[in-house]
């Protein structure tokens, strides 16, 4: 896990998450367009996890624990397609609502496993 | 909305996506710990695994609904509004028991103080979707008697805690339970003993009635059995908290 890998998801995952909020506001409900952007989104989740589990097999445990980084790198995966799920049932605006739930927390998960990789941080 | 709602749907969808994103942190985190360092801290582990299970009970009741879950879900809420506020308070007065941070450490500072808000708005979420509006959710009591009893019954639980806790110290030496029960029993003991005299007072106790209730704090488990023989005769009043007749 690197910095330029969490500012990727952090990047996406802003982009993703305003436009759910935008969705929100003008009272509208989760359309199709923004599964296509949840799947973007689980895609660089992917590519992040693929590069952690590269670096995983090519360096050291990370200085945080290695269970603890592994669980998040599981956990992170599902966000996306369960808020996918739980939030497209819904057919008012509090579907988009789901969707920033779900940015706001795959990338404060990113940013915990930097910190977990680097040993800094609670 | 004069309708029942579903707790899952409209707002409460965002409602369950927070609770879910904490049932799954909290769970992960909890196996985690408990898995590899339960002996490093074993009661900030173990409020850990606590917590995460009603975050679960929580997300999922919220999810369903129903009848029963909405009633399981008030108990969660309050049980996690409790336990927010108790560890918060513990982490702060007494630092050093919690060597590893919990999820309500320090009021859920670490996650932007979310953990203390959340049920706070899950309570008055279900108050709003509640088939009787107006009525509150909340399963506390509503007048002194009411608290009485929650009272006599909270002291006999701690009660059983502290003892659990004795077990436990000399089974296992672990300190951890003794000293949470103990500061937990300190609380109901004086909180009973305030409201037996307010109670006393309120339904004009004979002396002796109150001094035997007074008397039953410092016996283990007896203010169980002075709350039901207060009850049965007619010393807490009516169900609707009239007085009773002087006696």
């Amino acid at each position: 896990m690197n910095g330029t890998m969490v500012g990727v998801v952090a990047a996406v995952t802003l982009v993703m998450g305003v436009w759910a909020l935008v969705t929100v506001i003008r009272d509208r409900p989760m359309t199709v367009p923004h599964v296509i952007g949840l799947a973007v989104v689980e895609l660089v989740v992917l590519v992040g996890v693929g590069y952690a589990i590269v670096r995983l097999t090519h360096g050291g445990p990370p200085h945080g624990g290695l269970v603890t980084f592994i669980a998040y790198l599981v956990g992170v995966v599902l966000i996306p397609p369960i808020a996918t799920g739980w939030g497209l049932v819904e057919r008012t605006r509090w579907g988009p609502a789901v969707i920033i739930v779900a940015c706001v927390a795959v990338a404060f998960m990113f940013l915990r496993m930097l910190q977990i990789w680097q040993g800094t941080g609670g | 909305m004069a309708e029942e709602v579903a707790t899952g749907s409209g707002p409460g969808r965002l409602l369950v996506a927070v609770y879910g994103v904490f049932a799954i942190g909290a769970t992960s985190r909890a196996a985690v710990q408990i898995a590899i360092q339960f002996h490093e801290a074993p009661l900030a582990y173990a409020l850990s695994a606590f917590a995460a299970v009603v975050y679960d009970v929580a997300t999922v009741t919220l999810a369903l609904g129903g009848r029963g879950s909405r009633r399981i879900a008030t108990i969660a809420c309050t049980t996690e509004l409790c336990g927010v506020l108790a560890v918060g308070t513990f982490t702060l007065v007494d630092p050093a028991a919690f060597p590893d941070d919990t999820v309500w450490s320090g009021f859920g500072q670490g996650y932007v103080f979310i953990p203390l808000i959340l049920p706070v708005i899950g309570l008055l979420w279900l108050r709003h979707t509640a088939p009787g509006r107006g009525r509150i959710p909340v399963p506390l009591p509503e007048t002194l008697s009411g608290w009485f009893r929650f009272a006599a019954i909270t002291e006999g639980i701690t009660w059983i805690g502290l003892i659990s806790g004795i077990v436990v110290r000399s089974a296992a030496g672990v300190d951890e339970v003794v000293w949470l029960f103990g500061r937990l029993h300190g609380v109901a003991f004086i909180a009973y003993v305030v409201l037996t005299l307010a109670t006393w007072r309120a339904q004009r106790w004979h002396p002796l009635a109150g001094l035997v209730g007074l008397a039953a704090s410092v016996v283990p488990l007896a203010t169980w059995p002075f709350e039901w023989w207060a009850g049965r005769t007619g010393r807490l009043g009516a169900r609707d908290g009239t007085a009773a007749p002087v006696r």
